[in-house]
């Protein structure tokens, strides 16, 4: 094969993947603003039911120094790393295709990171470093793997965080 | 194999159509936002008053309609209160209000109902806090007419709570005022596809970096598309992808979404202020020509600094477009700019085609229409790129003539200098490269050079004669080299007194400390030219440096001045400016170097030569003027990049070939260092050899 050959072979495959990863790069954060939209919408509407919430949540922790769970509530306050992660849960994804996460914290003090990890890497992150109310919403398409975790994680550079979670809601898309 | 080989070509051809005309449909989809700035607004009468704050006396609101229905307001003085009456013709499609903030920070707006409320709609009783961080759109019920009443408002987090007493005492001005039967397109374009990404992050951000990722893959497969094809069609569809491309970039720099439409843009800048800043100037003049009062810039003044050229642009764009008002003049330039950039890219690409590869002239083309521009605001830097193209395309065509060894007819000549003469109407910056080229290509027939001396005449003559009616003097072109012989000067880091950021109070008020001349008179710019060439031989240190220094900021980048937006930063994000401009030259070094191509690279490239060193000494404004020497670098270095025979002449001698790679690697390298190293040596810069400091009016020291 002539070099002239392989160029050509190799620039139609460049055009492909650019109209491609191009189109995709826009229609994965399109779909993700829509989800987001919508789930933000949802807040103070009757809301359907989660596949998880706060006490549903099988929570494993790291080093909290408080991390009091009740049904409606979690009582945390962090320990010194900067950015550590603090409580942590997984779940099976069951083949969703798509995660929706709405929560709503009260920072008294420090900041947090609230989001969705998979494979170990980040797939919906939500950061806040003001003390007083921190709600948001966040989606996020699934990979292959089968389970996905939810993380809160301190968010202070001077050290310990101390902040409530009145809601943490968990939608898994088929 | 050869199936293998053709499929891949018509891959690459089904691609290239696709970019295209996905390239194309990006810019256009912006043009309304770019030319109108909102959806059309229902057509309603409106008044408006305002208080004054404290002892501040009266007050003044002042109207400006940027489209029909969608007014400015401003007001005259500290304010305590604005109010406006909006009566719209049918209330019953009058269902939103448009408002933009701009000043104070924070005002209270209360929207109270005249005449009956239909069955629908909100109004704000209890009133809405307004702030300057952009557009709001609010729900009206349907009534006959309604008031706003706009008070500022403390900043703060809770303005509700703060008392208007505290708040800033600044006129207000609300930059946006409209009603509107719906609310699409008001805080975010209306788009067939990815609705729900934000305009910011869509036009600011994904728009063009995917569109500048496009631009170059067509770059690479033009080299595989039939030649024949490409070179016909390509004359036809540039103009189409720059004039997109040039959308594009304006849509970034003046978003209504983001930022400032351009109708918002000037309202409440350059149209706001007195007749002759830089981008009022030639709308004035303009203006004022359409309306029977002469090519004036205010009655019974000419402008001193500017040739007549892009005065005329504009009385041509208002005659095309509407001149209706002063704004929709600058509109009808705007757009006129970017249609004649886009034209000449055209030409460039019919002209060029039949002496570069197809390739080359698609990649050139598409680079001058890739590049940063200005085509957003109304000053003649931004004709000077087109003008400077539509040089570059005269000359392809007498190449292309001499290259065959066919005769060059008169014609082609009248036709090549009428270019020259279409940019020296706008500036005269052309004038001694248009000699030097002129005695390049005419020193075997001396007599054409009477076709330059003809248009020069002519234009410098007329201008001149039509001037002399104001001033009293007769000058050929403008009166202000020595004003900008005076703030180059002050580009370069010194101690000298007047190294600053130069404005022409700067000069006028030296001109009147030194001389009983006014500033804008020929005596003047005499004198100042004098005083300036003394002040080189008093200090050749600072004229050493100085020139050093500009040259450097021209290799940084400087040559393609204009505003970028992420469809050049994808490109400058990733490698930076002086490492292109410098692969660039270190091309045309070859040429000249291996005399490959040296007559069509050098005469392409003459700005590089004669037009840039005009600005290492001159004013160079932080390089807005060089654009021409950007397009002359393009035209010059980049086709030789897609025709065998320079590869081949650099296979035949390649020491020569190493010799000027390894020279323009070491000069990259060491050209930085040295320069901060020159900046830093003080007994160079204030040497005086030659001539009293004593005796010089520009030495002083801070």
């Amino acid at each position: 094969m002539r070099s002239g050959d392989l160029a050509a072979l190799a620039t139609a495959g460049l055009g492909a993947w650019l109209l491609w990863s191009q189109y995709s790069n826009i229609a994965t954060l399109s779909w993700w603003y829509d989800r987001t939209e919508y789930v933000e919408s949802m807040r103070g509407t009757m809301l359907p039911s989660p596949d998880y919430e706060l006490g549903t949540l099988p929570w494993k922790v790291a080093q909290p120094r408080v991390f009091d769970v009740k049904p409606d509530r979690i009582a945390l306050v962090t320990d010194a790393e900067p950015y550590g992660y603090q409580a942590f849960a997984s779940v099976d994804t069951h083949g969703a295709k798509a995660a929706d996460i709405q929560f709503e914290a009260e920072i008294e003090h420090g900041g947090t990171t609230i989001g969705l990890l998979q494979a170990g890497k980040w797939i919906a992150v939500s950061s806040s470093q003001r003390p007083g109310r921190f709600a948001d919403s966040n989606s996020a398409q699934l990979g292959h793997n089968r389970s996905i975790t939810v993380v809160i994680a301190n968010n202070n550079p001077a050290g310990e965080t101390r902040l409530a979670m009145k809601s943490l809601r968990l939608y898994l898309r088929k | 194999m050869i199936r293998l080989r053709a499929l891949a070509r018509i891959v690459i051809g089904v691609e290239f159509g696709a970019a295209v005309a996905i390239i194309v449909y990006a810019g256009v989809h912006d043009f309304h936002d770019v030319f109108q700035g909102a959806p059309p607004a229902v057509r309603a009468r409106i008044s408006a008053s305002c208080d004054a704050a404290g002892e501040s006396g009266s007050c003044g609101a002042s109207l400006v309609e940027l489209n029909p229905g969608r007014y400015r307001i401003v007001t005259s003085t500290s304010s305590a209160r604005l109010r406006a009456t909006l009566t719209a013709d049918d209330p019953r499609r009058a269902r939103y209000l448009l408002v933009r903030l701009s000043q104070p920070a924070n005002v209270r707006l209360a929207i109270e109902p005249r005449g009956e409320a239909g069955p629908e709609g909100v109004v704000g009783a209890d009133g809405v806090d307004l702030s300057d961080a952009g557009r709001v759109v609010i729900p009206l019920a349907v009534v006959p007419s309604v008031t706003l009443s706009f008070v500022p408002m403390a900043a703060g987090p809770s303005p509700a709570s703060s008392a208007a007493s505290v708040a800033p005492a600044t006129p207000i001005k609300i930059d946006e005022l409209g009603v509107f039967e719906q609310r699409n397109g008001l805080l975010r374009d209306v788009r067939p596809v990815f609705r729900a990404i934000p305009p910011a992050r869509y036009h600011g951000m994904l728009v063009p970096r995917a569109i500048a990722a496009l631009c170059l893959f067509t770059i690479a497969a033009a080299v595989f598309l039939p030649a024949g094809a490409l070179k016909r069609y390509s004359p036809l569809i540039l103009p189409f992808v720059c004039f997109s491309l040039c959308l594009l970039d304006l849509a970034i720099l003046f978003s209504p979404y983001f930022g400032h439409d351009l109708r918002t843009f000037y309202a409440a800048g350059d149209l706001s202020e007195p007749p002759g800043t830089n981008l009022n100037g030639g709308l004035h003049q303009g203006f004022r020509l359409l309306t029977g009062r002469g090519l004036t810039l205010m009655d019974g003044a000419v402008a001193w600094e500017r040739m007549p050229g892009y005065a005329l642009f504009c009385a041509a764009a208002g005659i095309l477009f509407g001149h209706r008002t002063l704004l929709d003049l600058a509109l009808s330039t705007v757009l006129l700019q970017t249609i004649s950039y886009s034209a000449a890219v055209g030409l460039f690409a019919w002209a060029a085609g039949p002496l570069f590869p197809p390739a080359a002239v698609w990649a050139v083309g598409l680079l001058m229409a890739w590049l940063p521009k200005q085509l957003g605001l109304t000053q003649v830097d931004a004709l000077i790129a087109p003008s400077a193209i539509l040089v570059v395309a005269a000359l392809c065509l007498r190449l292309t003539r001499t290259r065959d060894g066919r005769g060059v007819p008169v014609a082609l000549d009248v036709l090549v200098h009428l270019t020259f003469a279409i940019w020296f109407a706008m500036r005269p910056d052309v004038l001694p490269g248009w000699l030097l080229v002129s005695l390049a290509l005419h020193w075997k027939h001396w007599r054409r050079l009477l076709i330059p001396a003809v248009f020069f005449l002519a234009i410098g003559g007329t201008w001149g004669a039509y001037k002399a009616r104001y001033t009293g003097e007769f000058a050929l072109t403008t009166t202000s080299a020595g004003a900008s012989l005076f703030c180059g000067l002050w580009e370069v880091p010194s101690r000298f007194r007047f190294a600053e950021a130069c404005r022409d109070e700067t000069y006028f008020d030296w001109i009147h400390q030194n001389t009983p001349y006014q500033p804008q008179s020929t005596a003047a710019n005499s004198f100042a030219t004098r005083e300036v060439v003394k002040f080189w031989l008093t200090y050749p240190g600072h004229l050493v440096i100085m020139v050093a220094h500009k040259l450097m900021q021209t290799l940084d980048g400087d040559l393609w001045p204009g505003y970028q937006t992420q469809l050049q930063v994808f490109v400058f994000g990733a490698v930076r400016r002086y490492w292109i401009v410098l692969s660039l030259a270190t091309i045309v070094a070859l040429c000249a170097a291996f005399g490959y191509q040296r007559e069509r690279t050098l005469l392409l490239g003459w700005p590089l030569f004669f037009n840039a060193p005009i600005f290492w000494v001159m004013f160079a404004s932080l390089g807005r003027f060089y654009s021409a020497v950007g397009i002359a670098l393009l035209a010059a270095a980049v086709p030789p990049i897609f025709e065998r025979d320079f590869y081949a002449a650099l296979r035949s001698r390649p020491r020569r070939a190493i010799s000027v790679v390894a020279c323009a690697a070491l000069f990259a390298i060491v050209a930085w260092p040295f320069h901060d190293w020159l900046l830093r040596q003080d007994g160079l810069h204030y040497w005086t050899p030659l001539l009293d400091p004593a005796a010089s009016r520009l030495s002083a020291f801070k």
